[in-house]
This record gives structure tokens, sequence and C-alpha cells, in this order.
């Protein structure tokens, strides 16, 4: 397989990471907005995790940003494959260490402050960490492919 | 051409995606959740007046008015459960003063003023032991400072911490969170969060204290 090819399928798989952590930060979101509490069978933290402060910024639940995270990354994902722009896919490379960072501050605050786990949270967490990876990968790929032609 | 028709189609298609999933999930979202009515909206914060261990996982939070008979006998089951479990449990009083009572406003005015004096809990204690005499007295606010001297506050501060508008706002905010939560009798009791069906009692809350603090 080449390696433009490969490239392409990582970035695939990104987006596909980047769309599960949209439909999991629209899930919160919207029971954030609805007033509801998902069900919380596996963790069992989900009430004090989406209750505590550090569920909202002011006014905006931390979900919402989460939602605009992910339809950048989404959206980013989609601009490289359209393009195959490389500076497109070192972009996506600098927006997933953002998202790494705050996720991690969030699996923190969860861990250490409320002392308690909330599984939608760590598969945001999760779809950060896995899109990070792969737009590394990808832009390795990338540096590769460039070096063959 | 062909390249701008598959570029076109791919947003359309991506853009759609988002779009269609996003307004699907807020349709639907609701109906598998559990319906936060009976959760505590406003957890205990550092605005509310506390006892016991302020680190401790278990948190119980406990709106009542003073002029109710109930929250004044579970008061004393409180004071029991509060000394009981001091060193476990973190105690949150918020007011949750019933229409029908007129002097309730008022006495969580003076409980608020104490609190403001580092004097919350005892003043607490004092106006529901002593419900049945201000209660019918013609002129609570002098039984209220009557209060205040035996608890050696400064009754010239108590007065206008009493009168401040940011008492009574502290207090109208209980009242709404108790309302927005669910709570739709007095006393009402919440263990980290979690609204204690039906009437709140003694053994009720022990237990339930008991379960949460097992389970962490």
């Amino acid at each position: 397989m080449k390696h433009s090819r490969v490239v392409s399928l990582l970035v695939w798989l990104a987006i596909g990471c980047a769309f599960v952590g949209f439909l999991d930060a629209t899930y919160l979101t919207a029971n954030h907005l609805k007033g509801t509490l998902p069900p919380c069978t596996l963790s069992g933290g989900c009430e004090k995790v989406l209750n505590s402060s550090f569920a909202s910024i002011g006014p905006i639940p931390v979900a919402l940003l989460g939602m605009a995270y992910y339809v950048t990354t989404c959206l980013l994902g989609v601009a490289y494959i359209d393009r195959g722009n490389p500076k497109v896919l070192r972009l996506m490379m600098y927006v997933s260490i953002v998202g790494i960072v705050v996720s991690g501050v969030m699996v923190y605050i969860q861990l250490s402050v409320l002392r308690s786990i909330c599984q939608y949270c760590m598969v945001s967490a999760l779809c950060c960490l896995l899109y990070g990876a792969l737009t590394q990968f990808a832009h390795i790929g990338r540096l590769l492919s460039s070096e063959e032609s | 051409m062909r390249k701008g028709k598959r570029s076109t189609r791919l947003w359309l298609c991506a853009l759609s995606v988002l779009s269609i999933s996003a307004v699907v999930i807020f349709v639907f979202t609701g109906g598998t959740g559990v319906q936060q009515k009976g959760m505590l909206i406003r957890p205990a914060d550092a605005g509310d007046h506390s006892k016991g261990n302020a680190q401790s996982p278990v948190t119980v939070v406990v709106y009542s008015d003073f002029q109710c008979p109930t929250c004044a006998d579970f008061n004393k089951a409180m004071q029991r459960i509060e000394a009981d479990y001091d060193s476990r449990v973190r105690f949150v009083h918020r007011h949750f003063p019933l229409p029908q009572h007129q002097y309730s406003p008022l006495a969580a005015f003076a409980c608020e003023a104490a609190g403001k004096q580092g004097k919350y809990f005892e003043m607490r204690d004092r106006l529901f032991a002593t419900a049945g005499e201000w209660s019918g007295s013609s002129k609570p606010l002098e039984y209220f400072e009557k209060l205040a001297v035996e608890l050696e506050l400064d009754v010239t501060q108590f007065r206008a911490d009493s009168a401040s508008k940011e008492t009574m706002n502290h207090v109208v905010e209980d009242f709404h969170s108790a309302v927005k939560s669910g709570a739709n009798q007095t006393p009402s009791a919440f263990v980290n969060n979690r609204l204690i069906d039906g009437e709140v009692t003694d053994q009720q809350l022990r237990r339930t204290i008991d379960e949460t603090l097992k389970s962490r």
C-alpha cells in the first residue's frame, strides 16, 4: 500500500474518532441543556462529575465546548481528505495537542479532585487521544510519502 | 470539474452527517436519562453553611422551614446525626420557608445573620427549639434579637444583616434550588445530591448515609 493511501486511511480513522467524540459531547450537551442525567452504568460517577462546578465554564457547558472541538477536528479531517494539503494535517496535529492537554486536565480533575469517573468524559478523552495519535501517524506517513516521491 | 463536484459532495456529506446526528441526539435525549428532578441542582458550595468533615465524599443537604413542626422534630434527630457522623460526613443546612408560614422567612434571615457572626448552627437549633414561642408572638424580630443576645452576637450587626438584601437573596436562592431540585416537602434531605424519597426520618437518613459511605 502506498504511503499516501495509508495517510488517507489514518485521517479517515481520525475523522471517525472525532465523530465518536462529537456524538458523545452532543449527548452530554443535550442532557445538560435538558436537565437530565445520562445513565451511568459502568463508572457510577457521572452524577458527581456532571453536576460539579467543573462541568461548566460560567454559563457554557464544557460538553458544548467539546462539541465545537470535535466539529472542528472532523472538518479539518475532511479538509485534508478534500485538498490533501500538508498544512491542514499539521494544523490537525496542533489542534489535537490542545485536545489531549484539555482532556488530560479533565481526567486529572475526575481522578484527583472529584474522585469520580464519568464514563462519557473518559470516552471523550480516549477519542482525543486516538485522534492525536492517528494524526501524528498520518503526519509521519505524509513525510515518508513526500520522501518517496 | 469532476474534482470540484467530488469536493462539494464530500463537504455536504460531512456537514449533513454532523447536523443530522446532532439533531437526532437532541430530539431523543432525555428519554433514557434520569430526570434531574430529585437531584440537587445546586450542589453544596462555599456559600453554604456547613459543619462536619468538609473533605468528606458524602454531603448531606437538608432543606427545612423554621415554622414547620416536623422540621423542629427532625432537627433534634439532625443534631444527633451531626454529632455521630461529625468526622465522616459534611452537613449543609438550607432554607425552604413555605409560603403558609409567615414568620419562617424572618427566622431564616435571622439564622443567616447569626451565620455572618459564626453562629449559624447555634441559631438554627435555638430557632427550632423555640419555634412554639416566636411563632405565636406578634413581635418575632424582638424574639430573634433576644436569641442573638443569648448567643452573644453583636445585635446591631445582627439587625443590619437580618434586613440586608444579601441575606434575603441567599434565602430566596435556597428556596428556588429546593423547588427546582424536586423537594416538595419540609424537611427534605439530599445525600450526595440525591433526594431521599418521602418523609425523611432519623433511621432512613442514617441508613442512606451508611450506604453512601460504604460505596465510597
